[in-house]
């Protein structure tokens, strides 16, 4: 099994029209405060390192940062915690992201299913995913009228459509992400599992961003 | 051997010239016995010749040493031998393909091969599919049920007490145990099951389902297709196929396996919700594939599309002459998105209010109008014709509770007569009733059913069926307007 990092799995979707949120790589402390004042805060911190799959157990992540000096804190918050949490983690640099606006997240997921093959799935995330299993799946590939019928039938679709006076999400584009990550999975046989966690969606005609991604291969 | 070829191969199955029983036996406790009575009672058209060294007749038909003795046609070969005895029944099968060369289809009842996991169940079965498939014999089996086509009177099974009812049901199951208790549930409903053809695929070591999904997908004798599923290795294959012959009639599959769980070793978050069963549900919406939950809901969704044609809309009216089974069907009827309370005119309320009785309940809420325990026969059916003729309505669920005032018969027999009239006048919609309940409305169900009116067990299965017809509508609807566009039903909560 072979993960790629959160940027090699965000390069891979960018590269077949998936938006992702501004993202720039620091190697150096310095090198994330010029990213930070050129992106403009709030940012978000995340390390970059092949060892780590799961960022947020391992302390790797830091959101809300507001200002220079605390992304300097973050910066070294992080590298301890992931030194204490995973053995001989080699810390590639860390990712610096625009802090991402107000919307629903969603998960956007991928798997190779061993009797129908690559198979898309949708849901909504947090507790919607993980408690109630509020999730679709699809055969791949799958076309934008499919994608918008996945994710008509979760239970979650009322949220995304303005459940109690919230604004209805950008469905539109989440269907073509949802399509757009289906041929992805269809025509790379090399992916085993992909999950895009969480993907933003904003209100309708807002676009939606993936703010992670974790793209397992053969 | 091409597609089209395999799949004329299947015709051998339904539609023998003759047909042989290896391993008949006297013992009515015996499959041997059973299968050669059905075929009898069944009231087979071509030759039948049971086969057994150490009977002369069996059933009052004459026994034969051997298949090769046979001197009339043989194109379908039952084998209910034990399966230690598999060598012999594959010589003597050998010698009379040399010799005559007429056997087209076997169907091996036998158990005691492939399932069983052994060194030894796996030989006899690939020495008996080898022998097949030298002499170009299409193989159902080994370990299964049998067959059964109604119209073609053939019952190849070992089921007991059928009570046979030809039509336009074909119902293909993965387990022997679950298609053997719904033949036999369906004959025991007031009035039984249209059964087309029923296969019982086995261990399916040469025939399998999908090709016998393209088969019935083509049988014009077939209105709609019944699978009992347990998983299938070649899964996507099998909805895609499926999901092309849905496009034609409905196909509705019962699958077990719900609560299976996602792979531990995942590492993703979708890899862990990934159960098959899961994965199987979305291709079976994807596909336009109707998926049952219950047997319950399978044999109803079955019986439903062979009977009621699909409504124009998705409108449906609720007539009841009893509050509280009339509140349970409005309940499950409205957890379904996919159906609608019907608007009927003004003008209809109005006749409505003044032909029920005085404290009916008309419209209150829209689409469904109870018609109080006071309603006489007549009441029901005008009741029904003024639903019936509204344009506004696609389709009719009754809910009756028939008291003494009421007898059955009687108010079926006036249904019948209205639907008659209607259809003379070319009104026709899916009109569900649900008589309550048990012995006492047997005989006025069997009246409705033998005129072709399909009845129901209770509210809920009504209610039920309504919407499997309005989501296969969806269904046909979504082709028509480019795959994936039309709507589309919401998991009920």
């Amino acid at each position: 099994m072979n993960a790629l990092t959160e940027l090699e799995s965000a390069k891979l979707l960018a590269a077949r029209g998936v938006p992702i949120v501004q993202t720039s790589v620091a190697g150096t402390e310095e090198e994330a405060c010029d990213a930070a004042s050129r992106i403009g805060y709030p940012v978000v911190l995340k390390v970059l390192s092949p060892q780590v799959l799961h960022k947020t157990d391992a302390g790797g992540v830091k959101v809300g940062i507001v200002d220079e000096s605390s992304l300097r804190v973050a910066w070294r918050e992080i590298i301890r915690a992931v030194r204490s949490h995973v053995d001989g983690a080699e810390i590639q640099g860390m990712l610096v992201q625009k802090m991402a606006g107000k919307g629903t997240e969603v998960i956007v997921g991928g798997v190779r299913d061993p009797f129908f093959g690559q198979v898309l799935m949708f849901g909504l995330g947090g507790i919607f995913t993980e408690v109630f299993e509020d999730v679709a799946f699809r055969l791949a590939p799958v076309s934008p009228q499919e994608a918008e019928e996945m994710i008509r039938e979760t239970r979650a679709y009322r949220v995304l459509a303005g459940a109690r006076n919230q604004s209805p999400r950008d469905i539109k584009a989440l269907s073509g992400v949802l399509s757009r990550v289906s041929n992805l999975l269809w025509e790379d046989r090399r992916i085993k599992e992909l999950d895009i966690n969480p993907l933003m969606v904003y209100e309708a005609g807002r676009g939606c961003e993936a703010l992670d991604a974790l793209i397992m291969l053969d | 051997m091409g597609k089209a070829a395999r799949c004329a191969g299947l015709d051998a199955f339904f539609k023998p010239r003759g047909c042989a029983v290896i391993g008949a036996s006297r013992d009515p406790q015996k499959a041997g016995h059973q299968i050669l009575r059905n075929i009898l009672d069944a009231g087979f058209t071509g030759g039948v010749y049971p086969v057994n060294p150490n009977e002369s007749e069996i059933a009052g038909v004459r026994c034969h040493r051997s298949l090769d003795e046979v001197d009339g046609i043989v194109e379908l070969v039952v084998i209910s031998t034990p399966s230690h005895l598999v060598d012999g029944v594959i010589a003597d099968l050998s010698r009379r393909m040399e010799r005559v060369g007429d056997v087209r289809a076997v169907i091996t009842a036998a158990a005691g091969f492939g399932e069983t996991g052994t060194a030894e169940g796996r030989n006899r079965q690939d020495a008996l599919v080898g022998c097949c498939r030298r002499w170009g014999i299409r193989q159902m089996g080994p370990n299964c049920v049998g067959i059964i086509d109604n119209v073609n009177r053939l019952d190849t099974t070992f089921i007991m007490g059928t009570r046979r009812k030809p039509g336009g049901i074909s119902f293909v199951s993965q387990s022997g145990a679950l298609g053997a208790w719904l033949v036999e549930s369906w004959s025991s409903q007031p009035e039984p099951a249209a059964l087309g053809k029923f296969i019982s695929l086995g261990n399916m070591a040469d025939v399998e389902m999908i090709e016998v999904i393209e088969y019935l997908g083509q049988d014009a004798d077939t209105r709609v297709i019944g699978l009992y599923v347990e998983g299938h290795p070649q899964a996507r294959s099998l909805v895609e196929v499926a999901g092309r012959v849905a496009r034609r009639k409905p196909v509705v599959v019962l699958k077990v396996g719900r609560t299976e769980q996602g792979s531990a070793a995942a590492h993703s978050h979708t890899g862990s919700l990934a159960g098959s069963d899961r994965v199987y549900d979305g291709a079976f919406r994807q596909y336009g594939i109707l998926r049952a939950g219950t047997v319950e809901e399978f044999s109803d969704m079955l019986q439903t599309f062979n009977s009621a044609g699909l409504p124009d809309g998705n409108r449906v009216f609720l007539v009841t002459q009893a509050g509280g089974p009339g509140i349970y069907c409005a309940d499950t009827l409205s957890s379904f998105r996919e159906v609608e309370f019907a608007r009927i005119a003004a003008s209809t309320k109005e006749a409505l209010v003044k032909a029920l009785p005085p404290f009916a309940s008309v419209c209150r809420p829209e689409g469904h109008a109870d018609i109080t325990a006071a309603a006489t026969i007549e009441q029901h059916c005008f009741a029904v014709e003024a639903v019936m003729r509204d344009p506004g309505v696609d389709a009719v669920i009754l809910v009756t509770v028939p008291t003494l005032y009421l007898p059955p018969p009687a108010l079926a027999s006036a249904l019948v007569e209205t639907l008659r009239r209607l259809k003379a006048e070319g009104i026709e919609k899916p009109f569900l009733p649900v008589l309550l309940s048990g012995d006492w409305v047997k005989e006025g169900r069997m009246t409705l059913e033998r005129n072709g009116v399909l009845t129901f067990e209770t509210p809920d299965r009504a209610a039920r069926a309504m919407a499997a017809l309005i989501r296969y509508n969806n269904i046909l609807g979504r082709d028509e307007r480019g795959r994936g566009s039309g709507p589309v039903e919401v998991r009920a909560l």
